[in-house]
């Protein structure tokens, strides 16, 4: 039986990322970059993916969370013999840091240390190549490590124990493998790390890797204390911002949406894709949620990102990028995989790309406009690039599209696409209005806007069921028109989003959790979960309308699916309550600190701000 | 070694090599700006950069003219195909250490390693390049081979 999602926990440096298990299994990790194959993979294959093992021998109960407002990770075994707990991390140090000391190019750091009594543990090394296709050929180089190359990757995994005690397995082939026991006070530390270049960079444990682990978490709590958010569900933010923040290429300024590939959105299914991407459709919401919470160097990188990655497709947008705005992700699938939970395949790469997704340039141009107040100016290559997205929508936003849910099947006017090309005319007139640009065809842009207005108020709207709908001259509902009132379309509190709003709890809601669609054909077998994001779209909603017992206390509903270390996947199924899809999950985080700052305002009758009129 | 020829068409070879690299992005085959990259060395204005930056191209595209010039002279071989294979060599260079080097010195460039800070504006151009997209190795190449073409053809 698969671990289940909320038994794992994140850590990463904002370049990698790797999945730890309350059971002190690694199952998870791709090097040197989120989209990098794995050299941990045992979340989609026990048996072939590889893993990196720290567990007591025998019976024991164990915990796992968050080393409170760090990105380090906490695992408290216990058995009939004693107590203990493991440290994981990624190494994070500030820049300052890292121009004192020579360090390898990412470090996970395991640390183990007896509480009370004596408890035995057994380690278990087995890495894979290329997501598990074959067994690297381990060296035993002694005090300097188990090492193994791949190409002009070099992985090393070094230790405080004595001599011989970590060694190569005798009858599995690149394994290895130690038995530790350790009493109240011991450590012993463990190094996996990552170079590409040679002479490979060995991290010093027994004089320094205790002091690394103390400058990760002081680096986190600096962090996090950077942090402006002061109000209700405080701590549930914090673990959002700081789940974001693992999810931030920090070289290029971008923000993937999760750090898997191919965790299904249902047990069995084939609803399985690479989110370690990044979709400019989370654009607004992003920028939004980062200048809330007070990060403006993030917010800074990120925006830097949109406008540097779009560069090779402008001015025409992709629904997708890499971290360095690759354009082109052809998608491969890995049969040698068995799948998470037996769902197959296991996908690399996401067709997404070459979609065609109107409500993207709604949504970077809604960033752009959200982002400005942090700019005196925008440069004349920002101003062509923005301008450019407006000619786009005119020219558009009468064409079918994909849709904000990458429907493969059809493309069709969806009503939310036509919503979000109308914000993206708003905020870039907006834009040329405050900065007072010339040669932008302004009028254009107002008789678009004013066009698009009316098509979706005469089309996008049936009144027989007296809401909004899924496409124009439609009779469906999804969860994607939620957003209109979030970005200033029309109030939540007009009538016929309140009419709206209630027809879909009605039509999409199963146990208080809310589905994106439902009766929708997109071509794909089987059922997903509820939505993480739409659920949170509904929070903000039913709090903006005034429902705020009802909005808290589906806020509570969902957080309470989260693990003790408060991690949210996309998905969520409202049978079991149980995490699916991609884990964790970057827009599912966004949602929930957007619908906090909601409940907020409301719950303490602050002026709420909505930044569009 | 004629200064005078040297200055005119080590200019009209950058000249050519900087819009060889400025009609490429348009096209979708780079992201690469080497006049930005070079101009944001100085400032962290956007709008200032790129004329600033292209003039440190311009000089340094005399700096390697009189280099290519030197090799003319030594070997005597002042044809197309001289300058362009030197040409091949001068782009191999850029794009394997030139590029990393900037990297390194750039005050405003993220370094491969950095994080979990923020980046510092600008990506850095990785493995040839490639972080700018995967026309890049290519482009530079035939820019630089035209460069070399042109000093070689024009310079005697």
């Amino acid at each position: 039986m698969a671990t289940r999602l909320t038994d794992y926990t994140l850590i990463g440096n904002s370049r990698a990322a790797a999945l730890v298990s309350n059971t002190g299994f690694i199952d998870w990790c791709c090097l040197p970059e989120f989209d990098s194959p794995a050299v941990f993979a045992a979340i989609l294959d026990k048996e072939r993916g590889g893993y990196f093992s720290i567990t007591p021998v025998g019976n024991y109960s164990s915990e796992q969370r968050y080393v409170p407002d760090s990105n380090v990770v906490e695992t408290i075994f216990e058995t009939a013999t004693g107590k203990a707990r493991l440290l994981d991390a990624f190494t994070a140090h500030t820049e300052e840091d890292k121009k004192r000391t020579l360090f390898p190019d990412h470090e996970v750091l395991r640390i183990v240390e007896g509480i009370s009594g004596k408890i035995s543990f057994k380690l278990e090394y087995a890495p894979g190549i290329y997501y598990g296709k074959s067994t690297p050929h381990l060296h035993d180089r002694k005090k300097f490590g188990i090492h193994f190359n791949w190409k002009e990757h070099i992985y090393t995994l070094l230790s405080t124990l004595p001599p011989g005690q970590l060694t190569l397995a005798e009858n599995e082939p690149g394994k290895a493998t130690a038995e530790f026991d350790v009493g109240p006070g011991e450590q012993v530390i463990f190094s996996f790390s990552y170079s590409n270049q040679s002479p490979a960079i060995l991290p010093e444990l027994k004089q320094t890797g205790l002091e690394r682990m103390q400058q990760t978490i002081s680096f986190w709590k600096n962090w996090i204390g950077k942090c402006r958010y002061d109000g209700l569900y405080k701590e549930e933010v914090k673990r959002s911002a700081l789940a974001l923040k693992l999810l931030t290429y920090a070289p290029s300024g971008a923000i993937i949406a999760a750090p898997t590939t191919s965790l299904p959105e249902n047990p069995g299914g084939e609803r399985n894709w690479d989110y370690r991407y990044c979709w400019l459709r989370d654009a607004s919401f992003t920028i939004r949620a980062l200048l809330k919470l007070g990060y403006e160097e993030e917010a800074h990188a990120y925006m830097n990102w949109i406008l540097h990655a779009t560069r090779l497709t402008r001015p025409k947008l992709q629904v997708v990028y890499s971290v360095f705005g690759h354009a082109s992700l052809p998608e491969q699938i890995l049969n040698w995989l068995k799948g998470y939970a037996d769902s197959k395949p296991v996908r690399v790469g996401n067709g997404a790309d070459k979609q065609f997704q109107l409500d993207v340039y709604g949504e970077v141009l809604d960033a752009v406009f959200t982002y400005s107040p942090l700019v005196k100016e925008f440069d004349r290559d920002s101003r062509r690039f923005v301008i450019g997205l407006g000619k786009i929508i005119c020219e558009n936003w009468n064409k079918p599209d994909n849709g904000i849910w990458e429907i493969r099947s059809s493309s069709l006017h969806h009503t939310h696409s036509k919503v979000m090309a109308w914000a993206g005319l708003d905020r870039l007139i907006k834009l040329i209005e405050k900065y007072n640009w010339p040669y932008a065809p302004l009028e254009k842009f107002r008789e678009t806007a004013a066009s698009i207005k009316n098509a979706i108020e005469d089309s996008g709207y049936n009144r027989e069921l007296n809401s909004y709908t899924h496409e124009l001259n439609g009779d469906k509902l999804d969860a994607s028109l939620l957003v209109f009132p979030l970005v200033g379309y029309c109030e939540a509190s007009s009538p016929r989003m309140i009419s709206t709003i209630k027809l879909i709890e009605e039509r999409l809601a199963e146990n208080s959790l809310l589905y994106r669609y439902l009766n929708l054909e997109d071509g794909l077998c089987g059922k997903e979960g509820a939505f993480g994001i739409c659920n949170f779209w509904l929070v903000e909603n039913l709090a903006r309308i005034g429902e705020i017992e009802k909005a808290m206390t589906l806020f509570d509903t969902i957080v309470k699916c989260a693990g003790l270390n408060g991690l949210l996947s996309e998905e969520i199924d409202p049978a079991t309550y149980a995490l699916w899809g991609n884990y964790p999950q970057g827009f599912t985080h966004i949602g929930l600190i957007n619908a906090a700052y909601a409940i907020n305002e409301v719950y303490h009758k602050a002026p709420v701000n909505h930044a569009y009129h | 070694m004629h200064i005078t020829n040297l200055l005119l068409w080590g200019f009209a070879a950058t000249l050519i090599l900087t819009v060889l690299l400025s009609v490429s992005r348009p096209l979708g085959l780079t992201r690469m700006d080497l006049p930005f990259m070079l101009g944001t060395l100085f400032t962290s204005n956007r709008d200032n950069a790129p004329w600033l930056g292209f003039l440190a191209h311009l000089a340094m595209g005399w700096l390697f003219a009189s280099i290519y010039v030197a090799a003319f002279e030594s070997t005597g071989l002042q044809t197309w195909w001289f300058g362009a294979a030197i040409g091949l060599v001068h782009a191999a260079f850029v794009l394997t250490v030139g590029l990393q080097i900037m990297n390194y010195i750039h005050p405003r460039m993220a370094r491969p390693y950095q994080g979990p800070t923020p980046t510092r504006q600008l990506e850095p151009p990785g493995f040839l390049a490639l972080n700018y997209g995967s026309g890049t190795p290519l482009i530079t190449l035939i820019g630089h081979l035209v460069y070399g073409g042109v000093l070689g053809g024009f310079y005697s």
